[in-house]
């Protein structure tokens, strides 16, 4: 059997060597191009390989030593979980990779870019298949990095690569934002989480001795008391789950993933809607088993501490599902709308987790962690179809604003086709997949006993299939807004781009469709072979009339928005014209709930002020330091340079003082 | 069995001295400027590295070796001083070739050498607290000439005030001899008593040896003569005739302070090291006079090795032989460093080049000699694996058992120093030029103690053993 080491080792060593042919002065594009798609479908294929090994209920797990000393070794542990993120990371990556060597082809930094990516894909996948806390934060941070590097990977910053409306301010703080400016935004709203990673890491060290995920797990109930006892467990696992909330774009973390679609298209598909923001769900799915089995088998203050923990889990994430995709809704940039949807349906699978964590059925709460699972795989699917999409729309309008697309339908049957697909999964509708992993999501909230989250996430669903529709209505069913700037190239996409999309649009179908008639049976199969799931999951979903309302609603929700712009024709530009209250409302949508002003006021803002004083503390000790001591050393060397003057007489009065000093030493020594 | 050398040795030693009367017999013959008098120089240097070399065999088989009736006694400690000397001795010759014969007062600083010489070999193994004094005497007489033989302007100030300091520092050292022998009622150094007497020989003492060390606050002498008189017959001073005086200074330190007056003693050490590392290093920084650089970081080198005495002192005070022994080593490993690196500096500053702005650019000049002296200014500020490295950081780990403040402020002066040196290099390796050159004698004395800091700073650990 393959090491299955060499699943996230191949993409490393693909970007190896593209860094070597740079440093070589390899600049061929197709090179890059061929290492980095070839490197990432071998890893794919590896992955596809040894997922019936998992599936058949067998632990893939090799070690190789690394520091032996804090006990952390190269471990590759492939359980469920890890083969199912195997899986779905390494292939949405290789279809994306296919996608980009269209999308990206004679962009100036295209060598840089397939470096980044695939570097990315290797940390990526370590991240998911690592047995220790040290060997997965490695893959953490190198997937930001990437990120960071690919958000502002046009950091020469023009106005077409900007996110937000050029001029645009709220509360004088500016609402557009270009590329580097994103990626720094990214890097530094995600690193305040893993600060918070980091510490939680050093606890879990110092109260388990061990940085093992495995090992960790076995000890849960010894570690968690121990917390539990002190009083600080739902902290401890709270701090911990910082780096997750942030990577995940979870309230109040989420304003980086917003403006980090100044990246390239392909970039916000593979690592801002498919993958990467996929991490926080996915530490998520890999520790709250493990914390839920300690508390359980702790019960009183321990399980009373993790049900906190669970219960903010929960409500964060639902605040997030429904905060976001009210400001889809009125977005004018199509990937914009794809982000704030991103981060909302990252609010369900964090829904689904806490949620699931407050269950005390064991089967139950396990159900509701692996519907957070199914909605990670249908919404990676779904959503890289639609960023891909986006990606020809706005290349073929040559706009990001979707007052510049329009009646795309009469010139791409297939991709018409495709974002129909993709979106109405997104949306939830059945047959698509979306609907199957949402409704676990949303009945785990019930069962729980969550009824105003559940409320929340019913009525966002419905705002879920609204803003979608408006969407494709306003990009493919009706005539723009605004002509577009340049000449527009309606017509299909370049194979190489169409296809990506397409299979990814019939895959969201296609596990729809199959889901109830197995499909479902073997997810739920494979996700039991994970790591502190101790009862074999059955994801199912009853139908009875809670489900019918909740299609019902979303249903309305979808054929609302034919209504409003096709048939009634509303002119919702005129009504922000002439309403006042239209226009309040409509702004603190669009300037997404202020948050982004107000971090910038209080919290940039605040730390500008300790900046400015700082600024003065540190101006004194810089001239202390470069004045103040040269000074002083300056005047003590000539002071004691002055005293030899070449005068014998002087000498002697000196040296009788060097008696007298002399003689008073000794009488305090003696004394 | 052990190997008498007593006959061998008194031989040679008498030889040498007979050198330093033969010696001044060319200027009748009117040979003074011709190369015998060199030779004689090399010959008496050579029979003194046999010396040392003969009581250090002789030292694989006993631990100590005693001499003339009992006058003296050699350990590991004093004959590797000796050979250090010797060594010294040779790079001083090297760098002098040439030069000494065309001072009128020649071939006087050759004869002068052999009886500095003669004094050292019983300097370095003194027991007798008369003998010191005669031994004082001669070669702090010597000294004064030497320091004055050039003859010019500067160097006769300085051998004044040299001389005129001295015969201050010498009645102390007389007071102590006295002392001595009022408290122990004999001539011997190497047996002491407690009391108020005593604590006033051991100031006198110090009063006496802090003048020829430098020691502040009673170096004021020091400055005018290393860093002004002519840089050939500092070389001799700075490199040779120092090691002699460590050498006896820590014997007595050794011996007064196992019994029963080491507290005293260590502390009083310790803060004259404190005071003379700071007073040498600020001293150094602002100066633009290569010469007066070097003089200064001699004063800041005797604060380092009086760290190595206090530890010295501690070791003897607590009975601990190993902490004894230890500090020993460090200190000879440290002086071998300084003497090696000194005594050619100083001589090369005898060509006249002494501001820094003469040796600007020397590196693209003349790169044998600039490499040369920036290892030995390196070794100076103690970077490793430079010779001047182990000295430091032997001492400075044998105090750290004693006083870690001292031990912060010991390393806290090597980082002061680092200015100053890094200056001087830095300059060597400007684009500007500056007048300095260096001829063959000259260039083969600094590259010959360049090599020699760079292998014995790799062998260092072997050399610590052979003392140790």
């Amino acid at each position: 059997m393959i090491d299955p080491i060499w699943i996230w080792l191949t993409p490393y060593l693909g970007a190896s060597v593209l860094a070597i042919l740079w440093i070589l002065g390899v600049r061929d594009e197709r090179v890059y191009d061929w290492v980095s798609v070839g490197s990432i479908l071998v890893s794919a294929i590896i992955a596809t390989v040894l997922l019936p090994v998992v599936y058949s209920g067998h632990l893939i797990y090799t070690k190789y030593s690394w520091l032996p000393s804090l006990g952390i070794n190269f471990g590759t542990y492939m359980d469920g979980l890890g083969a199912f993120m195997a899986l779905v990371v390494s292939w949405l990556s290789f279809l994306i990779a296919v996608y980009s060597t269209e999308y990206m082809k004679g962009d100036w930094g295209v060598q840089r870019y397939f470096f980044f990516f695939t570097f990315f894909v290797g940390s990526m996948l370590l991240l998911v298949l690592a047995d220790n806390l040290v060997l997965m934060f490695v893959g953490w941070e190198g997937t930001g990095l990437a990120s960071y590097a690919l958000i502002g990977h046009w950091y020469t910053d023009e106005e077409e690569t900007w996110v937000g409306d050029p001029g645009r301010k709220a509360f004088g703080t500016p609402m557009y934002f270009e590329p580097s400016h994103s990626g720094v935004r990214a890097i530094l709203f995600t690193r305040a989480g893993d600060i918070g990673m980091i510490i939680g890491m050093a606890l879990f060290y110092m109260v388990t001795g061990t940085f093992s995920i495995p090992e960790i797990s076995e000890t849960a109930s010894g570690w968690m008391g121990f917390l539990a006892s002190k009083g600080v467990l739902t902290a401890a696992l709270l701090v911990f789950s910082l780096g997750a909330l942030a990577k995940s774009a979870q309230f109040p973390f989420h304003e980086w993933l917003v403006t980090a679609m100044t990246g390239p298209t392909p970039v916000s598909a593979l690592i801002h809607a498919a993958t990467m923001v996929k991490a926080g769900v996915y530490f998520m799915l890999r520790f709250s088993p493990i914390f839920y089995n300690g508390a359980v088998a702790l019960g009183g203050s321990a399980l009373a501490a993790t049900e906190q923990y669970f219960n903010i889990i929960a409500l964060l994430g639902g605040i997030t599902a429904f905060m976001m995709a009210t400001m889809a809704l009125v977005s004018r940039e199509l990937k914009l709308i794809f982000a704030f949807s991103t981060a909302s349906q990252l609010g369900y699978m964090f829904l689904g987790v806490g949620a699931a964590g407050l269950l005390t059925q064991k089967e139950l709460a396990y159900e509701g962690i692996a519907a957070s699972a199914a909605h990670l795989m249908s919404h990676a699917v779904f959503k890289a179809a639609l960023f891909l999409i986006a990606g020809w729309a706005i290349h073929a309008v040559h706009s990001r604003f979707i007052d510049n697309m329009g009646n795309f339908s009469k010139y791409m049957k297939i991709t018409t086709l495709s974002i129909w697909l993709a979106g109405l999964s997104l949306a939830g509708l059945p047959p698509f997949s979306g609907f199957w992993s949402k409704e676990g999501i949303i009945h785990a909230a019930e069962a729980a006993h969550l009824e105003s989250l559940w409320i929340l996430a019913v009525f966002t669903a419905g705002l879920t299939g609204f803003y979608t529709t408006r969407a494709i209505i306003r990009v493919f069913h009706m005539p723009p807004y605004e002509p577009p700037h340049h000449e527009a190239e309606l017509h299909e996409a370049p194979p190489r781009m169409l296809w990506p999309y397409t299979i990814l649009a019939l895959t969201a179908l296609v596990i729809g469709l199959v889901w109830p008639f197995g499909f479902g049976a073997d997810f739920s199969n494979l996700i039991s072979r994970t790591l502190g799931f101790k009862e074999p999951v059955k994801l199912a979903v009853e139908f009875n009339a809670t489900t019918y309302g909740i299609i019902t609603w979303v249903l309305a929700m979808v054929l609302l928005v034919p209504a409003l712009y096709l048939a009634l024709k509303v002119d919702f530009v005129s009504m922000l014209k002439t309403s006042k209250t239209a226009r309040i409302f409509h702004a603190f949508l669009y300037d997404r709930w202020y948050i982004n002003a107000l971090i910038y006021i209080f919290i940039v803002g605040g730390f500008l002020g300790i900046i400015d004083i700082l600024g003065y503390v540190d101006g004194f000790i810089d001239a202390f330091y470069h004045i103040g001591i040269p000074i002083a050393f300056i005047l003590i060397s000539k002071g004691f340079r002055s005293t030899h003057k070449g005068r014998p007489d002087l000498y002697l009065a000196y040296y009788a003082y060097g008696i007298g000093l002399l003689l008073l030493l000794l009488y305090m020594i003696w004394g | 069995m052990v190997y008498d050398v007593a006959e061998e040795v008194t031989v040679l030693t008498y030889i040498i001295l007979a050198l330093g009367i033969v010696i001044p017999l060319t200027k009748p013959l009117r040979l003074e400027k011709s190369r015998i008098p060199y030779a004689f120089g090399w010959l008496s240097t050579l029979l003194f590295a046999s010396v040392s070399y003969v009581i250090f065999d002789a030292l694989r088989s006993t631990d100590s070796v005693t001499l003339f009736n009992g006058l003296v006694t050699y350990n590991s400690f004093s004959a590797f001083m000796l050979l250090v000397s010797a060594l010294s001795s040779s790079l001083v010759l090297m760098a002098i070739k040439g030069k000494a014969e065309e001072w009128p007062t020649a071939p006087a600083v050759y004869g002068l050498l052999p009886l500095i010489q003669f004094g050292l070999i019983f300097a370095m193994g003194i027991n007798d607290a008369l003998l010191l004094l005669a031994i004082w005497l001669l070669v702090s007489v010597a000294s004064y000439v030497v320091i004055a033989l050039p003859k010019d302007t500067e160097s006769v100030k300085g051998a004044v005030r040299y001389a005129f300091m001295g015969s201050l520092a010498t009645l102390f050292l007389a007071v102590w001899v006295s002392l001595n022998i009022v408290i122990t009622g004999s001539f011997t150094i190497l047996s002491y008593q407690t009391g108020l007497a005593a604590l006033l020989a051991f100031g006198a003492f110090i009063l006496s040896i802090g003048f020829k060390l430098g020691i502040v606050p009673f170096h004021w002498w020091l400055p005018d003569v290393y860093g002004k008189a002519n840089g050939y017959s500092v070389s001799i001073v700075a490199g040779i005739v120092k090691i002699g005086f460590i050498a006896i200074t820590a014997r007595v330190v050794y011996s007064i302070s196992s019994t029963g007056f080491s507290t005293i003693v260590t502390i009083t050490l310790a803060s004259l090291a404190v005071i003379t590392m700071f007073w040498g290093n600020l001293a150094a920084l602002t100066t633009r006079n290569l010469q007066r650089i070097l003089a200064y970081s001699s004063i800041a080198h005797i604060g380092y090795i009086l760290v190595g005495l206090t530890a010295i002192s501690y070791a003897a005070g607590t009975q601990n032989i190993q902490l004894a022994m230890y500090s020993f080593a460090a200190v000879a490993i440290h002086v071998a460093a300084y003497a090696i690196s000194k005594a050619p500096l100083f001589a090369v500053m005898g060509e006249g080049y002494t501001e820094l702005d003469d040796i600007k650019g020397l590196f693209h000049r003349d790169p044998v000699s600039s490499v040369s002296m920036a290892i030995l200014l390196l070794s100076l500020l103690g970077l490793p694996p430079l010779l001047g490295f182990w000295g430091k950081l032997y001492m400075f780990t044998a105090i750290a058992s004693y006083s870690l403040p001292l031990l912060v402020i010991a390393l806290l002066n090597s980082g002061i120093s680092a200015v100053y040196y890094g200056i001087a290099i830095r300059d060597m390796l400007s684009t500007e030029y500056g007048s300095a050159i260096y001829d063959a004698p000259r260039k083969s004395s600094l590259a010959t103690a360049a090599v020699i800091i760079v292998v014995a700073g790799l062998l260092a650990s072997t050399f610590f053993h052979i003392i140790f």
